[in-house]
């Protein structure tokens, strides 16, 4: 549970601080605020990884001034699909790497997220920012992947988790 | 569930990370529907409100239900089109800046769309903000 507590205090400190960073395209953000999901997931545990993700995006966008605003729900409807995607990927075969995990939540949050602001809009034109999304998503995926595998080493080492 | 065999990366995971890259391109090719020599249009909430070729220089209040939403400017010059003075707290609208055949400006919170359509030049990223 400390860790767990611990890990969505990170979550909502990235989310806070990642807007700060420059980001290819005038809306959106590189996504480093999921390593602590990643990080709970590749424990093994999907309802701590649901808390964390809850947790980060409520707490974030309140500190933000975002809460309840499209990009929020875009974000949490996201990353709960992301969340369950990974899960099922895990479910499916018993021995999965960190970048498989982390590349699929990227990739099902992008496909969710640019889904629901097309039906907010009612429009498919968010559709074409897709591209540069799911690539950019790559990147950070890749680099979440890293972070939550040495965390996930370290917490088993210490026998935290 | 036993994960102390967790790896970082094994080489099924290019599979992975390709084909989102595959599904990036084949979503950036589809050709967008193509008129005439360019046309501006706007929608809010899915509907189409207004309509203008983009070499006609111009500027349009964007209204719903008499109220006001933002300005869209035409530059028929340049051939193309921005919008100003937005009511939307994050102004991401404007941010977007110009925006040319094939772009679109979108704003969530006014569920604003303003759509670039025509044959594209030179193909150019297309800027969605919310």
């Amino acid at each position: 549970m400390v860790v767990v507590a611990v890990l969505a205090a990170f979550g909502v400190a990235i989310y806070v601080v990642e807007r700060l960073i420059p980001f290819p395209l005038p809306v959106g953000r590189w996504g480093l605020s999921n390593y602590p999901v990643l990080t709970i997931i590749l424990c093994g545990r999907t309802p701590d990884a649901l808390l964390i993700l809850i947790v980060k995006s409520v707490v974030g966008s309140m500190i933000i001034g975002s809460f309840l605003s499209p990009q929020f729900i875009m974000g949490l409807g996201g990353g709960i699909c992301a969340v369950l995607a990974m899960r099922a990927l895990e479910a499916c075969s018993n021995k999965v790497s960190a970048v498989r995990v982390s590349v699929t939540g990227a990739t099902v949050n992008n496909v969710i997220q640019v889904l629901i602001a097309s039906a907010m809009v009612k429009n498919w034109a968010p559709t074409a920012y897709l591209p540069v999304l799911l690539i950019v998503g790559e990147i950070s995926a890749v680099a979440n992947a890293y972070l939550a595998w040495k965390t996930v080493i370290i917490l088993k080492e210490g026998r935290f988790i | 569930m036993k994960r102390n065999d967790l790896q970082f990366f094994s080489r099924l995971d290019l599979l992975f990370i390709v084909t989102p890259i595959f599904i990036a391109f084949f979503i950036a090719a589809i050709p967008k529907a193509s008129e005439k020599n360019g046309v501006v249009k706007v929608y809010i909430s899915g509907e189409l409100v207004y309509e203008q070729p983009l070499t006609r220089t111009a500027t349009w209040v964007v209204k719903n239900d008499g109220e006001y939403l933002s300005t869209l400017v035409v530059d028929g010059s340049k051939e193309k089109v921005r919008l100003v003075d937005s009511n939307c707290p994050l102004k991401i609208c404007e941010r977007t800046g110009w925006v040319g055949i094939g772009g679109s400006i979108v704003c969530v919170p006014n569920k604003i769309v303003v759509k670039v359509e025509g044959k594209t030049k030179a193909s150019e990223i297309d800027i969605v903000t919310w």
